[in-house]
């Protein structure tokens, strides 16, 4: 195809891009600087303060990632919360996408449900934890609950934007093709919406997994969220920076993973 | 090449393509205040006509297209297409926009066979892979609408809105963003298919040479509020070759209706400037 015309899409800068696109051998290598120049500072408060329970060193910090990993518990409490953000996106990206579209597409449904979505929208995650064991109690039911909750307004509102900027001219050429009601909200105003419904479910799972954390804080009795409790209670800081550390590289590695599938879930974006 | 299959399908159905506008007017209010954009337009189109639509921009050119197309209402009056009144848009019209009307998110194959899809046939992308080579683009049929030239997005368009089969088409300035080579190749191309399809075009432009070359009737607009100014028949021949621009026939339509139009440019101009 060598008439084919290739337009200029301006280039995003994220870590997924740093780390695959071209130079990304050179970006590693800064990327490693960085990480290290991080530990190096780390490792020098830590000495200097000399307390291991207000702020341990990377390297001891290291040592309980070894040992909770042997143990087997790490493990165990990854896939607790894993388990339970996924759950709860899922939950709220089936509610929450085909509700966007049917409320970008009928009008009078959306004068009725948008401003009850814009009273519950400013409630944070964190608000809904006590309900949330009152109706499903302790463990996974309430976890679910909470991010299904953190997860759904991200992804509802990118798409409810995402189906009401289709374009009129489109909607007009299905009609002219024979398309009537509900092809015209599948077959296009959903995959026009669909750039927008992506970004709402890359910041929707960001969500989720920072609301089970804080869940797990109160109303789970496993997963990463109650192991940082339960390690802090016992004055044992470096298992609590294993959590976090953990749910950091986790939390990249889901966005870097979101980011990776992109170009088939957009295939028309890309270069 | 059409199968001669698909042809006689077309042929047979009951749907011809007359267009019948009766005594149509069109106001648009804003802040309160009526706007009249067209105003008693009486119009009867046989079918296989091939109508231009020719005027200066704010005649109300495209107002009455989108009328026709059934997507915007009239206030008064009705549009008829053989014998039906059109209310919302349908694939009894064929469209094709000015630009960027393909679905970015389809490859120019899955336009081209939405309308078949849409309308049940049974195998549309047999339908929409003949239409793209009529148009001279199966190699493209795997590409994104944002990988195509823009003179390549519009033959797309042209073969997206004739894969329904529809007895009518409309056409809103689809070659006006093009540059003048395309333009005319477009032209060219544009008539070799309507001569194979005979469905009725509605084409609207403010180019007299493109309303000249490519019509058989030229209907000028006047400005504010919109109406049919003048109605000239161009005995020009069929087929036609892009030599009769060369001829004196030619010659004499197109100074006509030049002079038409800028009687009614200049109304909108002086009327801005006083």
């Amino acid at each position: 195809m060598q008439h084919t015309i290739r337009i200029a899409i301006p280039p995003r800068i994220t870590l997924h891009s740093l780390l695959i696109g071209p130079g990304w051998r050179f970006n590693v290598l800064w990327a490693a600087a960085g990480i290290g120049l991080f530990v190096l500072i780390w490792t020098a408060i830590a000495l200097r303060l000399g307390n291991p329970v207000l702020l341990p060193t990377p390297a001891v910090v290291l040592d309980g990632f070894h040992r909770l990993l042997a143990d087997g518990y790490l493990i165990e409490d990854v896939l607790a919360s894993l388990k339970r953000v996924f759950v709860g996106f899922l939950i709220a990206s089936v509610i929450g996408v085909p509700l966007a579209m049917l409320l970008a597409y009928f009008a009078p449904l959306r004068r009725l449900v948008l401003p009850i979505v814009t009273l519950l929208r400013p409630i944070p995650p964190i608000a809904w934890i006590p309900i949330a064991i009152l109706w499903f109690g302790i463990g996974d039911k309430p976890s679910f609950f909470i991010t299904a909750i953190a997860a759904f307004f991200p992804i509802f509102l990118n798409s409810f934007f995402g189906g009401t900027s289709v374009e009129e001219q489109h909607l007009n050429a299905a009609r002219c093709l024979g398309a009537k009601k509900t092809a015209l909200v599948v077959r296009i105003m959903f995959p026009s919406a669909l750039p927008m419904i992506w970004t709402g479910l890359k910041i929707g799972l960001g969500q989720s997994w920072m609301a089970v954390v804080t869940a797990e804080l109160i109303a789970a009795q496993s997963g990463l969220g109650y192991m940082i409790q339960v390690s802090r209670l016992n004055l044992e800081t470096s298992y609590v920076l294993v959590g976090m550390v953990t749910i950091g590289v986790l939390g990249s590695l889901m966005a870097a993973g979101l980011a990776s599938i992109e170009r088939y879930v957009l295939p028309w974006k890309q270069k | 090449m059409l199968s001669q299959r698909h042809m006689s399908n077309s042929v047979a159905a009951a749907r011809q393509g007359a267009i019948r506008i009766e005594n149509l007017s069109v106001e648009f209010r804003r802040n309160g205040n009526a706007t009249v954009a067209v105003r008693d337009i009486d119009i009867e189109i046989a079918p296989g006509e091939f109508i231009a639509l020719l005027g200066p921009s704010g005649c109300g050119k495209s107002t009455l297209l989108n009328v026709i197309g059934g997507m915007l209402r009239a206030t008064r009056g009705e549009v008829r297409i053989d014998g039906g009144v059109v209310k919302e848009p349908s694939a009894i019209c064929g469209v094709v926009f000015q630009q960027h009307s393909l679905f970015p998110w389809m490859t120019a194959l899955d336009n081209v066979a939405f309308g078949p899809r849409m309308l049940g046939h049974a195998s549309p992308n047999s339908v929409a892979r003949e239409l793209l080579a009529l148009v001279g683009l199966e190699k493209f049929a795997s590409a994104y609408p944002a990988q195509l030239s823009g003179g390549m997005q519009q033959r797309v368009g042209i073969a997206r809105a004739l894969a329904t089969r529809p007895p009518v088409l409309l056409m809103d300035e689809p070659f006006g963003a093009l540059d003048a080579q395309t333009r005319s190749i477009m032209q060219e191309e544009l008539l070799k298919i309507w001569w194979e399809f005979k469905t009725t075009v509605v084409f609207v432009t403010h180019d007299v040479d493109e309303a000249v070359y490519l019509s058989d009737r030229v209907l000028v607009m006047s400005n504010s509020p919109g109406g049919i100014k003048e109605n000239i028949r161009v005995d020009l021949g069929r087929p036609r070759a892009p030599d009769v621009t060369l001829g004196e026939e030619y010659a004499g339509l197109h100074r006509r209706i030049r002079r038409l139009i800028r009687q009614e440019s200049l109304k909108v101009f002086n009327g801005i400037a006083s």
